[in-house]
């Protein structure tokens, strides 16, 4: 992205402005929660939220709001119709000659329960219709607000309180639901995958996208210490992980054209990332090697294919 | 006769697993229990609660326990701690166990009688970390009408039912039966059922959308909550050390660093630190950071346990 003109170059571009206000109801150590954080500094001030069940939604415990920007709350299926509602909003207050400011926007923030599996219906609907709005998926792999049970973002083998690791099965057998593929194959201006430890990309996929009409769509890694079972003060570490084995690849799609932001010459074994999470922690007794191997193969198939055609 | 308990303590401390030991127990010595979590977020450092029922005739009664015949608080912060609501529905003879080395000084609303142990202390030096349920339990079945069989073998059920191994078993059997003989018994004096509080429904009548609808502007009022009661260790900055290179404040997640002054030098509100401590962890400046305990003394002086 070296190419393109930025705000953003180092760690120290980071904005100071905070559009959160500490003494969120959310746990020690929210990955998902600092992803959030750093995305709205990029953002700014002027965004309307439009936010479903899920973690977030905590941040809005009446009388209490944990953000400093209009916070509306709606159902897990109603997001993409809400934001539909306030854009024409401001579309009719603007006719009528209200001033708003210029950079006014919607973002919708939902977990990867609202977009892989309940919402993804109204969603598409949303995409199809082009909705100019920003899209933020706050991926923790699982529902994570009610107890970890499995969503179809969960990855392969993770344990989740609905795919319990037993003698007989190792945890989820299914792999994670592809959703940048699914919202690719909607033709929306701008998709970008990011990961909060690493800002600068963060940032600059916003900053980015704010060049764009129509749907902006981001998913985000969310690292939740309480469900995956890992130590809060390793939560940027494992994200970090996550991005150097490859499990979370940072790429963009500019009108369904992809490019990788970070592409490692070589790869950490997945085993690295796995082990720093007690969800996956039943596949290291030693009968499950196989199926160590087989994750580790899919992730270097899918590298593979991006060496071969982003590595010229 | 029903005997209503409810166990308070912060997210992480296994209050929901407590329950289920304490139940399992009753159901073994031959009652007929009812234990479940307070149904929410469950979010790590936060105040939850679990509830449990025993009697030995069918128990009718559903959901909140909210006139206690016991209480049990793992975490003594959380007596002053008005989102805990530790008191609700209490009676002055409601029997209240506190995890604390001594009950010297400490007040529990108007409650008299009050027992304590030290559950952490025991369960850091049997199983190397503050998981309390096992111990919890064994304090709160002493205060119950059961044996000290039938909380070995719940403890035993429910640690296998949560994966744990055989030493670990062990180990929080032994915490659990240390806890028992460790805690003194005061007496439990059940709420007759017809002289419980009654609930009725609220009806919600129409409201225009301006007051019914949940419209929620930009105030960024969450400050008003003061999560620092959450933290078990504090990070503390050296500033003589401290480069004031910032990667503390990108990776707080709380927004609870702020760059201040004109050499951008980091500063920790500690009222809403959550104690996560990624600052200690990513900081690149060896000893720029460092680690102090939460100090159960400090948070008393402070107020948080009244």
């Amino acid at each position: 992205m070296s190419s393109e003109p930025t705000r953003y170059r180092t760690l120290k571009d980071i904005p100071k402005e905070e559009y959160m206000a500490p003494g969120t109801p959310l746990c020690a150590g929210c990955g998902a929660q600092l992803a959030l954080r750093l995305a709205l500094k990029a953002l700014g001030p002027h965004t309307i939220v439009v936010n479903v069940p899920g973690c977030v939604a905590l941040f809005a415990i009446y009388p209490y709001s944990s953000l400093k920007l209009p916070f509306v709350f709606t159902s897990f299926v109603a997001a993409p119709a809400t934001a539909q509602g306030i854009v024409d909003a401001i579309k009719v207050l603007r006719s009528k000659g209200v001033n708003l400011p210029e950079d006014t926007k919607v973002l919708v923030v939902v977990g990867d329960g609202a977009a892989y599996d309940i919402g993804l219906q109204s969603s598409s609907g949303a995409l199809h219709r082009q909705l100019d709005h920003y899209y933020f998926v706050y991926d923790n792999e699982a529902y994570g607000n009610t107890g970890f049970q499995y969503s179809s973002a969960t990855p392969f083998l993770s344990r989740t309180t609905t795919s319990e690791a037993t003698d007989r099965v190792p945890g989820n057998t299914f792999w994670k639901k592809d959703l940048f593929e699914i919202w690719r194959a909607h033709g929306v201006p701008y998709i970008a995958t990011v990961a909060a430890s690493k800002p600068v990309d963060l940032l600059r996929k916003f900053e980015k996208a704010a060049r764009f009409k129509g749907p902006k769509l981001f998913l985000a890694l969310g690292v939740c210490p309480t469900g995956w079972g890992s130590d809060p003060q390793m939560t940027v570490k494992i994200d970090k992980l996550a991005v150097e084995t490859g499990i979370w690849p940072l790429k963009e799609a500019v009108y369904g054209e992809v490019r990788h932001t970070y592409i490692p010459r070589s790869l950490k074994p997945v085993e690295e990332y796995l082990r720093t999470q007690r969800r996956f922690a039943h596949l290291f007794d030693g009968k499950h090697d196989d199926l160590l191997k087989e994750y580790q193969a899919r992730v270097n198939a899918y590298w593979e294919k991006v060496w071969s055609t982003e590595l010229k | 006769m029903i005997i209503r308990v409810r166990l308070h303590g912060r997210g992480g401390q296994a209050m929901k697993t407590a329950g289920r030991v304490v139940g399992t127990a009753a159901f073994l010595e031959g009652f007929r229990a009812q234990d479940s979590p307070m149904y929410g977020p469950e979010r790590r450092g936060a105040p939850v609660a679990s509830f449990l029922r025993i009697s030995d005739e069918e128990i009718a009664e559903r959901g909140y326990v909210w006139s206690p015949d016991i209480i049990a608080i793992a975490d003594p912060t959380l007596i002053g701690d008005p989102r805990a609501n530790v008191l609700d529905g209490a009676r002055q003879s409601t029997a209240a166990f506190v995890n604390i080395p001594t009950l010297d000084g400490i007040r529990v609303g108007d409650l008299t009688r009050l027992t304590n142990y030290d559950v952490t202390r025991a369960a850091i030096r049997l199983l190397g970390r503050a998981v309390l349920s096992s111990g919890v339990a064994g304090a709160v079945v002493k205060l119950l009408p059961i044996s000290r069989q039938s909380l070995e073998e719940a403890v035993k059920i429910e640690m296998e039912d949560i994966g744990l191994k055989e030493r670990e078993i062990d180990l929080n059997v032994k915490l659990a039966l240390e806890c028992f003989e460790g805690t003194p018994r005061v007496p439990v004096e059940p709420l007759p059922t017809e002289e419980l509080q009654q609930f009725r429904a609220v009806e919600l009548g129409w409201q225009p959308p301006e007051v019914s609808i949940g419209l929620i502007r930009n105030v960024g009022n969450g400050v008003e909550k003061m999560t620092g009661s959450w933290r078990v260790s504090r990070p503390v900055i050296d500033y003589s050390k401290c480069t004031r290179c910032g990667v503390c404040f990108d990776y707080c997640p709380e927004a609870a660093i702020t760059l201040a002054g004109p050499d951008n030098r980091p500063v920790i509100d500690y009222d809403h630190c959550k104690g996560c401590l990624i600052c200690y962890n990513e900081c690149p400046v060896k000893g720029a950071i460092t680690v102090e305990e939460e100090g159960l003394a400090e948070k008393v002086a402070s107020g948080g346990v009244v």
